[in-house]
């Protein structure tokens, strides 16, 4: 086995899962009522591998809080906000480490909950879903998380440019 | 075809399966009762691509050994050992070459024992998410013949944030 440096890792990484792009915030911001924006996708087309989020720093309150996740298509397209994920069931009381990954089979698929402390399924599907340039956003059905206010939050998105001049940055 | 130098296939390699950590022990060491370390995550998530054992130098002893594989997750996480595959139905008198892989469809679902000598299935249906801390295995039914007998662990994986990494324990 070599040695391999940091950033040789992490392009392995790239190629292997996707290009990684990410944000936190608090759960208090980015799970409010929402529709609350990600990352904005520009310049083409993109195949998203993976969304996912991870509770950090303190535990959900027992807000019921149930995230979905949609794009806002921007022009050329018709301008719209299609959701490519059913709301989560509820992520109240989520623990560190827990987490919510979108499945993409179907873009009704409801997201796949990692309540579990350490490991977790993958859970996104085998194929990656294709995304044309807008904004990513979570909504909140209606159940904005108002406790815990230092609670954190972290977005994860792999993906991969299917276009010239794709790219991805956090909203 | 060109011609392929030996860190070119290797890089190759990592970028396909994920990158290779490895590691191998007597077998009555690393099928104790345990848990016996294996492998320490540190700096962040990584997504598991494959942990497989294989069976070398000596055909395993007739111990009904029957290992499951589990993290021992770090602070700030809560620490608990937490199981990602059943315990395997027993791996007695594997020979050289048999092998024991995590599947990962479920967290529950039994690792996938091939007895069969040369080729076996690939087995890890999808990645596993793991935080940091330490992949241990355990052993119901600890191995304790078979002196010289030799289990490679293989865990192929991806840093899944800045400064994740893995090495044997």
């Amino acid at each position: 086995m070599t040695y391999l440096p940091e950033i040789t890792k992490q392009t392995i990484a790239h190629i292997g899962l996707g290009i990684r792009t990410e944000r936190t915030d608090l759960a208090t911001v980015v799970f409010a009522a929402g529709p609350v924006n990600l990352f904005t996708i520009t310049g083409g087309n993109i195949a998203l591998r993976m969304l996912r989020f991870e509770v950090e720093v303190l535990a959900l309150a027992n807000d019921a809080a149930v995230p979905r996740y949609s794009i806002t298509t921007a022009a050329p397209y018709a301008v719209a906000t299609v959701a490519f994920s059913a709301a989560a069931t509820t992520i109240a009381l989520y623990g560190i480490g827990a987490s919510v990954t979108v499945v993409g089979t179907a873009l009704t698929d409801v997201p796949i909950m990692g309540a579990t402390i350490g490991p977790t399924l993958w859970g996104a599907g085998p194929d990656p879903l294709i995304l044309t340039p807008g904004i990513i956003s979570v909504a909140n059905g209606g159940v904005a998380m108002s406790g815990a206010a230092t609670s954190v939050i972290r977005h994860q998105m792999w993906w991969i440019p299917l276009d010239d001049n794709a790219t991805v940055v956090a909203s | 075809m060109a011609y392929l130098p030996e860190s070119t296939k290797q890089a190759i390699a990592y970028c396909s399966h994920g990158i290779r950590t490895e590691r191998t022990d007597l077998a009555t060491v690393v099928y104790a009762a345990g848990p016996v370390n294996l492998f320490t995550i540190t700096g962040g998530n990584i997504a598991m691509m494959m942990l497989r054992a294989e069976v070398e130098v000596l055909a395993l002893d007739a111990d009904a050994a029957v290992p499951r594989y589990g993290i021992l997750t770090a602070a700030p996480y809560a620490v608990a050992l937490v199981y990602f595959c059943a315990a395997a139905t027993t791996i007695a008198s594997y020979a050289i070459g048999s092998s024991v892989t995590v599947v990962g469809t479920t967290l529950g679902t039994v690792a996938l024992k091939q007895a069969t000598i040369g080729p076996t299935l690939w087995g890890q249906a999808a990645p596993i998410v793991l935080t940091p801390g330490i992949i241990q295995v355990t052993n119901a039914v600890p191995m304790t013949g078979g002196a010289t007998s030799i289990i490679r662990h293989q865990l192929f994986w991806y840093p899944m944030d800045d400064t994740s990494t893995v090495v044997a324990s």
